[in-house]
């Protein structure tokens, strides 16, 4: 589970939703800091072992 | 472990962090009441119990699989942190310069289009005496009044929308619209709420001088000048100003400020804001609430009355000038009786012609007369000095005490003691014959009791 592509991916349906809906993106981008520490929070509190290629 | 090696774990905090501020900032986006920076500097020091319960999951975490518990603070989040700071700091500079600055408009959302229109409402002529009220969520409400009967509107709507085309819609779909009501006619705009904050609907009306009036804006400023009936004035956020007042003026206003000039009725203010001004009222003068100051208040014919936590002042023809800041108060020319009581104030009174009444806490008190005085002075102080200014030809009976200070008293008379003993003072007898009584009483401080040429 990288940040990384998760973060491109938000980033992406916003914009998507901002074209198709009445919010504009100047509504939505509070959105990525919360996916942002939703992902954060889930990395840290995950177990490590057992994984592979995370 | 893997590799045999206990591997380090990250800690929650950043992520909590970035949770936290984007709820916020959502909030502030859809609720354009919110006052963002005002909470996040109310409760920054959740930041820090937030850092400290984090830090704690993350030892439980650490511990219970045997990893090495994440550091206090590492260099990113420190980094995070102070980048936080920064722009929590910029955005607060910001807010303030745009409180104090409202009319000018920052158009930092560069995914936001604006668009604006004016709408004249056709005019309609209404009884003498007739009660209007005006109602607008949000934007400024002007009034003026004229001879005739004619209620005559216009107005500006303004909108932000994700398009030009899309804020023009929002506008579009707002009426201003004069109705018909029990009592009188109401002034107000349809349809003003949407998701990009209202549309705001700046609202410019003539109303005949014998109307009796209510205006009313969520957000937004108030001017109303020249109305015969009486006005009430309500703003949630913004400046109220009402001048040339035939009858009683009332105004309610929770963040701004209030200035009301030469009202034939009685003026009452409440509520909270900053600054305040009043003047040349013919009736009673009533300021009650939290104001931040300063605050003036001048010639007002009957009583004055100030009421906040810190103080309570009430004054009969007030004929010069009542200003109160967070740290003083001063009062210049009073015709009648003077009861002033606060706590945490420099008092300064100059020229009470009634009877005066001031008590103190944790503040100097200095009070004078350019005449001699005529009425009783009671002055009651804790922690505090009292320095008492009296022309040279006054007669008087005082008696001044203070517990833990000295005493001094330039006047001189065989009938007057002044002792300082064991570090309380005292100053008791008479000056001339015939004259008020005076009382000083003070906890704590040194009392004065001068003589002006």
């Amino acid at each position: 589970m990288r940040v990384g592509p998760v973060m491109v991916i938000t980033i992406g349906v916003l914009f998507l939703i901002a074209e198709y809906s009445r919010y504009s993106f100047a509504d939505l981008w509070p959105l990525i800091l919360i996916v942002l520490g939703v992902m954060l929070v889930a990395q840290a509190l995950a177990p490590k072992q057992g994984h592979v290629g995370w | 472990m893997t590799n045999g090696q206990p591997s380090q774990r990250s800690s929650i905090f950043p992520g909590l962090l970035c949770i936290l501020l984007g709820v916020l900032f959502l909030l502030a986006r859809f609720n354009p009441d919110f006052r963002l920076w005002h909470y996040i500097w109310r409760f920054s020091p959740l930041i820090l119990i937030l850092w400290g319960v984090a830090k704690l999951i993350d030892n439980f975490a650490a511990e219970r699989t045997g990893e090495h518990r994440p550091p206090l603070l590492t260099g990113a989040e420190a980094a995070l942190l102070i980048l936080i700071l920064f722009v929590l700091g910029g955005m607060t500079v910001f807010s303030r310069f745009h409180e104090r600055h409202p009319d000018m408009t920052f158009d930092i959302d560069m995914f936001n289009q604006d668009a604006s229109a004016m709408q004249e409402v056709p005019m309609t002529t209404i009884p003498a005496g007739s009660h209007v009220t005006i109602a607008t969520d949000r934007g400024d409400v002007n009034v003026h009044a004229s001879d005739g009967n004619d209620l005559q509107v216009s107005a500006n709507k303004s909108a932000h929308g994700a398009s030009e085309q899309a804020a023009k819609e929002r506008i579009g779909a707002v009426d201003v619209r004069v109705e018909k009501t029990g009592d009188g006619y109401t002034i107000h705009p349809t349809d003003q709420e949407g998701p990009h904050g209202n549309v705001k609907v700046d609202l410019e009306v003539t109303v005949p001088k014998t109307v009796v009036l209510s205006v009313n804006t969520a957000h937004g400023d108030i001017k109303i000048a020249g109305v015969g009936g009486a006005v009430t004035a309500v703003s949630q956020q913004g400046t109220v100003e009402i001048h040339d007042s035939g009858a009683d003026v009332s105004a309610t206003i929770s963040k701004g400020d209030a200035r009301i000039m030469n009202v034939a009725g009685n003026v009452k203010l409440s509520g909270r804001g900053s600054e305040v001004e009043i003047s040349d009222v013919k009736g009673d003068a009533s300021i009650a609430g939290e104001f931040y100051g300063p605050i003036r208040v001048r010639n007002v014919a009957k009583n004055t009355h100030y009421n906040s936590q810190k103080a309570d002042i009430q004054l009969v023809r007030l004929t010069g000038l009542l200003e109160l800041d967070s740290g003083s108060v001063e009062i210049s020319d009073v015709g009648g009786a003077a009861k002033i009581s606060a706590q945490e104030k420099d008092i300064e009174v100059e020229n009470v012609a009634g009877k005066l009444q001031v008590a103190d806490k944790n503040g100097g008190i200095k009070v004078g007369y350019s005449e001699p005085p005529r009425e009783e002075i009671d002055i009651a102080n804790a922690s505090g000095s009292v320095d008492l200014t009296l022309p040279s030809k006054s007669a008087f009976e005082i008696n001044a005490f203070s517990n833990n200070g000295e005493v001094d008293s330039d006047f001189d008379s065989p009938t007057l003691t002044n002792t300082n003993e064991n570090g309380s003072g005292k100053i008791m007898g008479r000056v001339g014959t015939g004259g008020p009584k005076i009382n000083i009483a003070t906890s704590y401080g040194p009392i004065n009791l001068r003589k002006s040429s």
